[in-house]
């Protein structure tokens, strides 16, 4: 599961993207690539992964990568290529919207909330979360 | 799961939780024979075994620190790899020994009462833990939960 992302620019115009994951048996980690623009989707999903263990990451980690990569290339993409974000900080506003939404909806689904809690056990959890301790509104 | 609540005999229940991925076989939770107080007894994986006292209005707090503090004093090589099993098992028992548990609830704790209270705290713990997710609005993850319950959630 995505715990979190981002994408922020260097001084020499190029941008780094990176995603934090969580995946059982494995731990934490950190995936950085660097983009200078012009690149696809297939080549982010490459340099994100290449320094993986050897047999690669497996799927869960490779799955969550390629979602991350739609969401960048439905921000940030153009003719199938990655065009660095120029103009203010609306772009990356929506891609963290969109993504982490996504990974809100996937987070839910991963723990067959539905399976295991009803509905309104379900529901005082989030206003716990939200409004008791609303760290996440912050 | 399995469960033990005769008059007669320790108030005891057994969660069998055996989830390799965050490491526990099982969480007892037992009625102390001397105080009003439960213990809670969980084995690891790694073969650890652990105990910790769990008194009415503990924080989940009071009991992570206890049970890191056991983890690292046994198995301190462990304390990284256990460190999210930890923060359930305590987010758990200050659920059971929140007031939302009925006394009586408690006094005849069923495994079932237990697996409840533990997807609670691992629901929580995993919507806590993950900064991506405190982008999304409260309105808007409640909408995104009742498309799980089409049958139970009012309209959005």
């Amino acid at each position: 599961m995505i715990t979190d992302a981002g994408i922020q620019e260097r001084p020499s115009s190029a941008w780094t993207v990176w995603v934090s994951i969580k995946s059982p048996g494995q731990g934490p980690m950190k995936l950085e690539a660097v983009l200078g623009g012009g690149e696809a989707g297939a080549d982010i999903m490459e340099s994100l992964l290449r320094t993986g263990p050897k047999g690669g990451y497996g799927k869960p980690v490779e799955d969550a990568v390629k979602g991350f990569v739609e969401d960048l290339m439905a921000a940030f993409g153009e003719s199938g290529t990655f065009f660095p974000p120029s103009e203010g900080p609306e772009k990356l506003d929506a891609f963290m919207k969109r993504l982490s939404e996504r990974v809100f909806r996937d987070c839910l689904a991963e723990h067959k909330v539905a399976e295991k809690l009803s509905y309104e056990q379900a529901l005082l959890i989030l206003q716990e979360i939200y409004v008791v301790n609303p760290i996440m509104s912050s | 799961m399995s469960a033990n609540a005769r008059p007669s005999q320790i108030v005891q229940s057994i969660f069998e939780l055996q989830d390799k991925s965050i490491g526990i076989q099982y969480i007892k939770l037992v009625k102390s024979p001397t105080g009003p107080h439960y213990i809670i007894d969980v084995m690891f994986f790694t073969g650890l075994r652990l105990t910790v006292d769990l008194f009415p209005g503990d924080s989940s707090k009071k009991l992570g620190d206890e049970l890191r503090e056991k983890v690292a004093f046994y198995r301190v090589s462990s304390v990284d790899q256990l460190s999210e099993a930890i923060s359930i098992i305590s987010d758990c028992g200050q659920r059971a020994m929140s007031e939302h548990v009925k006394q009586e609830e408690l006094e005849q704790m069923n495994a079932l009462l237990m697996k409840q209270l533990w997807e609670e705290a691992a629901f929580s713990r995993i919507l806590s833990s993950a900064p991506i997710l405190r982008r999304v609005e409260y309105e808007d993850a409640v909408r995104f939960l009742a498309e799980f319950y089409p049958s139970e959630a009012p309209p959005a």
